[in-house]
């Protein structure tokens, strides 16, 4: 098992993504620290963890307020007597146009995605660092590389985290504690399931991916757990996209593709 | 005193588009250029229009292919002879030989890697030589696309070169910068040229101005008014980087996707 007998704390841990993470860490040996705001979604994801045959802890807390944060530290090892690692995952999505954007909804986002993500990485790193080991997993998103108009502050806040994971990496790396960034593509949470709704739209955002479908859950975890464990001894400071390719899929979206006369698509081949 | 006063360019792939615009800007204002292309007719038509405008001895034309190390090495020779030396150069030289990489020949491969990067290594490097040589401050600019940036699907191996001659002005940047010889690129977008002849099809040319943030596809003068920044004194600190001259696009992946509507 990757993570056999570790402690690991997850952000946003109630639904999705971080659900998910808390899930496959506990299959994998660890113990789980479910750090949410919604205490009811926590405790089911709780549940899970413990059909897994592990213990769970859930710490109902906003990231984005410091004192919850220290108490989110402090109860996890009072808990489990350490921290191995951490997976920043909370986030609210606020979306809207630049223009129109209320600095109301801009500090929403950056306060739970962004300083929500250094106070978390700050308390439990403290931990680690102590220690001399651990892995710090920051959740971003492929918005964090290519501009998510119409998102409001969320791609300006998911970029921010990678270059967070990469400070982490770069300040604490040498003290043995590990910092990086997972980069997901479109995926299917209880978050965005709105969009999803409608099947046009739903094959639409499947068709604009290079692997013809959108993510689950499930496969960012897989991402997470492996930057926890030690398998990723010697991976430190970097971002890793899990999108199916459609970070670097520009260029599909380029009408009229047939030079020197040869009509050309994907399919043909 | 004009912005390129006693400055010598040599542009490559020179006979049309992007080449073409640049050559006829970096005359207009103030400098000398040695344009190199395999197209002797079109070059040689180039050359004397920038004659009768700007002045013949500003201006000359050699067939270049840039595949070949003797053509790279006579056609530097030919700008210090004529024009006493060389400070600028343009490796805009290309050869498109699409395809889809299940099918792509060897020989469609080999072009494209001959032409846009061998080709942009050995003219980088007998330009290279002679400014290091010489003691003399340079600035070269390699054409890159945002097919450097992002893959272009069935483009062969147009957007690996893309991509590798990106890396070579940084490598080369950080070689030279001692000797203050400046390499950087361009990455540029849709850009109505020779080349891209598919963008006189309306119906293109609109989808193309459409997944452009700007809403509109380039055109030469665009990128020549980028290289031109990077010839100049202006761009005296920045070596070794890429400047994308695409409206947007390579920023815009996100938004192709579909509903949108997330309240």
């Amino acid at each position: 098992m990757m993570l056999e007998g570790k402690t690991i704390i997850v952000t946003g841990g109630a639904s999705g993504i971080g659900r998910a993470t808390c899930v496959l860490a506990a299959r994998e040996g660890a113990n789980i620290a479910i750090a949410d705001i919604n205490r009811e979604m926590a405790e089911e994801t709780a549940d899970m963890v413990k059909a897994e045959g592990k213990q769970a802890l859930v710490i109902e807390m906003d990231t984005s307020k410091k004192a919850d944060v220290q108490r989110m530290a402090d109860e996890t090892v009072k808990t489990f007597g350490t921290i191995d690692g951490l997976v920043c995952s909370a986030i609210k999505l606020v979306p809207g146009k630049l223009e129109e954007l209320p600095e109301e909804d801009w500090d929403m986002v950056m306060d739970i995605g962004l300083k929500g993500y250094f106070l978390c990485a700050q308390a439990a790193g403290r931990v680690m660092l102590e220690k001399g080991s651990g892995s710090v997993v920051f959740v971003s998103s492929i918005g964090g590389v290519q501009a998510y108009n119409g998102a409001g502050a969320y791609s300006v806040c998911k970029a921010g985290a990678i270059m967070l994971g990469q400070l982490v990496g770069v300040e604490w790396g040498g003290r043995g504690v590990r910092g990086n960034t997972v980069c997901p593509g479109q995926v299917r949470t209880p978050m965005t399931e709105a969009m999803f709704k409608d099947p046009e739209i739903a094959e639409g955002r499947a068709a604009v991916v290079p692997m013809g479908r959108v993510g689950k859950p499930e496969e960012i975890a897989e991402a997470n757990v492996f930057l926890l464990s030690d398998r990723a001894s010697y991976v430190n400071a970097d971002f890793m996209q899990v999108d199916g390719g459609q970070a670097e899929s520009k260029m599909m979206h380029t009408p009229g593709r047939n030079w020197g006369g040869k009509k050309m698509d994907y399919s043909a081949s | 005193m004009a912005r390129f006063t006693n400055k010598v360019g040599i542009i490559t792939g020179g006979a049309s588009g992007i080449g073409k615009k640049t050559a006829e800007m970096f005359v207009e204002q103030g400098g000398k250029v040695l344009i190199g292309d395999v197209d002797d007719a079109e070059g040689q038509q180039v050359a004397n229009e920038i004659a009768t405008k700007f002045g013949k001895e500003n201006i000359s034309y050699i067939h270049l292919d840039v595949s070949d190390p003797d053509q790279c090495q006579a056609c530097v020779d030919k700008a210090v002879s004529e024009f006493g030396g060389v400070h600028c150069l343009l490796n805009s030289a290309i050869k498109m030989a699409p395809g889809m990489l299940k099918d792509l020949s060897l020989s469609d491969w080999n072009t494209m890697i001959k032409i846009g990067l061998t080709g942009t290594f050995l003219m980088t490097q007998a330009a290279g030589r002679w400014m290091i040589e010489n003691k003399m401050p340079g600035s070269i600019v390699n054409m890159s696309s945002i097919g450097g940036r992002q893959p272009y699907g069935m483009s062969g191996a147009y957007s690996t070169v893309k991509a590798a001659v990106i890396m070579l002005a940084e490598h080369c940047g950080i070689e030279w910068g001692v000797h203050q010889v400046r390499v950087n690129s361009i990455c540029a977008g849709h850009t109505e040229t020779p080349l891209t002849a598919y963008l006189q099809d309306p119906e293109i040319k609109k989808g193309r101005s459409e997944v452009t943030p700007l809403q509109r596809v380039a055109q030469p003068i665009d990128m020549a008014n980028g290289i031109l920044f990077l010839f100049s004194d202006e761009a005296d600190y920045i070596t070794a980087t890429a400047l994308d001259i695409d409206g947007g696009i390579t920023k815009s992946v996100m938004n192709h996707m579909p509903g949108r509507k997330w309240k």
